[in-house]
């Protein structure tokens, strides 16, 4: 609790007194923080300029966090990251922080609301695509990769709403070609008419009835079974209570 | 539609057949008559054919006081009474002509009275048009409910003798696992089936312009409630002429008179899985025909090119007939079933 504590007093005292940039447009809002001092002006512009078009693009807030001070396992990062973004941007709001740390490197990508659906089955892919830049301290271009992924994969998933949409009106069109061919049979026939009622039960004889027995024989076939399964994925909580997906790994 | 047959005896007013009460009444003033009163009070003018002394003489009746319409637009042939008014033709709706005198030979032996009031045809109208969401708007209209007509429609009713047989082998299969294995064990017996069936009162309709399937649809009539034909019956309704003869209808007698003999047969039949190599034959020996008028209230519908028929036993109300679709209605429902389905595939498709 008190390690909890500490590391939420750590991000809002790094917050309030080193804040490089926070730009606002529309309800997404981007930050970046350099505490460990690794960025150029000019980098620090481009990679203002590319959260803000990326941001713009997904309406996502994007936070990028740099800090070599914090210390702790795999652990330690993930939460640092997560409560980070909430204490920026509010907890389960939608957006994005990714931490960096250099000697001994490690990234961890956080994500919160509905960056969870669009980027949680793409964190590995998302980081593979980071660190080769990162290994070479290039932060811009690790930050340009991530923009690239993010703005690739969000749109891949807004068009899962286009193909389920479609595939919808595909099966809603099934539906009514079925519903217009059963209720045009249904308006072509008349109610079936028995028979059975004008036989004169008092008038019908049975002149022969007989079941003679022919032969008997048995037949046998070998039963055979088969049995198949398969299985699913998670996300955490973090400290400060919200839910967060993605992941992070040494580089 | 309008007919006028009898005059009161007491106001001079028009005497109808009511169905609800089974007399004879005046509208004007409210007097009521049994059948045999009418008789007698028209002694002069129609003469009983109850009795077998006086059929021929009814036969002359009939001759003589029976006019046959035709409707130049459709072709369908109504009789009525001499004293009958101008008529409209009860499938088309078209005005019909004066064509002439009817013989002999289309004299009905027997009739089945109305019983169902036309009040009654209507509220089974509506109550049939409840559960049909894609008929016209028009169809249901106070216009359309003014085309129910009383018609006696001209049915042969044939009771056939017949000799019936069926050969068969009959499988007994049962299953049974034991170990790795499934066991079945099949018995084959030599089914023989004969008998000797009366199938009788199966009633095929002689009017051509009538569908013999929605006939068959408000099925049955119970022919215990058959009078000897009198134009009495006639009073307030029409009566089709028969344009089928004994010998059109009988294939489609044949036909139900096999169907009836095969399920007797069937019935004989049990204990067993499955029957193969059935053999049926079935010999229709001999048939007795009566021609009879039996009671419907009917109303046809123009949508398109095409004629719809709804029809009502007007003895047991029983109700059937084919109602027209509107295709655009049907459309429009089968759009909202396909945007409503796309809008729930891209919101379960967005969840995801």
């Amino acid at each position: 609790m008190i390690k909890k504590l500490s590391l939420a007093a750590a991000v809002l005292i790094s917050i309030l007194t080193f804040s490089l940039n926070v730009s606002a447009r529309g309800s997404y809002l981007c930050e970046l923080y350099d505490y460990a001092d690794e960025l150029y002006e000019d980098e620090i512009e481009n990679i203002e300029r590319r959260l803000e078009k990326t941001s713009e693009k997904t309406g996502l807030n994007l936070c990028v966090v740099v800090n070599n001070s914090i210390e702790g396992g795999e652990y330690t990062y993930q939460d640092y990251a997560d409560v980070f973004y909430e204490e920026n941007f509010g907890i389960n709001t939608d957006g994005i922080c990714l931490f960096i740390r250099f000697d001994p490197n490690y990234v961890h990508f956080s994500t919160s609301g509905k960056a969870q659906d669009y980027y949680n089955s793409h964190t590995d892919s998302i980081i593979d695509g980071m660190v080769s830049d990162l290994r070479s301290h290039d932060i811009e271009g690790a930050v340009d990769n991530m923009c690239d992924d993010l703005e690739h994969y969000y749109k891949t998933d807004k068009m899962k709403w286009l193909i389920f949409g479609f595939a919808g009106l595909i099966i809603g069109i099934g539906i009514g070609i079925a519903v217009l061919f059963i209720v045009r049979s249904r308006y072509r026939k008349y109610a079936a008419s028995g028979t059975v009622r004008y036989i004169d039960k008092s008038q019908t004889n049975f002149t022969e009835s007989s079941d003679v027995f022919i032969r008997q024989y048995t037949s046998k076939v070998r039963i055979s079974s088969d049995s198949s399964s398969s299985g699913g994925g998670s996300s955490h909580t973090s400290s400060g209570g919200g839910s967060h997906g993605g992941g992070g790994r040494s580089f | 539609m309008k007919t006028v047959q009898y005059k009161c005896p007491n106001c001079g007013g028009e005497l109808k057949f009511n169905a609800e009460k089974q007399l004879f009444s005046c509208e004007y003033c409210l007097s009521d008559f049994t059948e045999e009163q009418v008789k007698q009070i028209f002694k002069k003018n129609e003469e009983t054919d109850l009795s077998e002394k006086n059929a021929d003489k009814a036969v002359k009746d009939f001759e003589e006081h029976t006019n046959l319409y035709t409707c130049p637009s459709c072709g369908a042939e109504i009789m009525a009474e001499e004293t009958t008014s101008a008529t409209f033709c009860y499938y088309c709706h078209n005005p019909v002509i004066l064509s002439g005198r009817l013989s002999r030979e289309y004299k009905p032996g027997r009739v089945i009275p109305f019983k169902v009031t036309r009040e009654a045809a209507v509220d089974s109208f509506k109550r049939w048009c409840k559960s049909k969401w894609f008929i016209p708007k028009d169809f249901k209209s106070k216009r359309q409910l003014e085309k129910i007509t009383g018609v006696y429609v001209p049915f042969w009713i044939a009771d056939c003798k017949t000799n019936a047989g069926l050969n068969a082998v009959g499988k007994q299969i049962r299953s049974w696992t034991a170990g790795d294995y499934k066991y079945t064990e099949t018995r084959e017996f030599a089914v023989s089936r004969r008998a000797d069936i009366k199938v009788k009162g199966v009633p095929a309709d002689g009017a051509s312009k009538i569908p013999d399937e929605l006939m068959e649809a408000i099925e049955p009539f119970d022919y215990k409630e058959s009078r000897e034909f009198s134009m009495s019956y006639l009073s307030g309704f029409i009566a089709n002429k028969y344009d089928v003869d004994k010998g059109k209808v009988f294939p489609r007698v044949r036909q139900r008179v096999n169907d009836a003999c095969v399920s007797v047969l069937n019935e004989s039949i049990g204990n067993y899985s499955i029957m193969v190599g059935k053999n049926v034959h079935i010999d229709i020996l001999s048939t007795d025909w009566q021609y009879m008028l039996l009671p419907v209230w009917f109303m046809t519908y123009k949508y398109g090119d095409k004629m719809y028929s709804f029809a009502v036993n007007a003895q047991n109300g029983k109700t059937d007939g084919i109602p027209p679709l509107s295709y655009p209605r049907l459309l429009s429902f089968c759009g909202i079933i396909a945007a409503a389905s796309a809008a729930l595939f891209g919101i379960i498709g967005g969840l995801l």
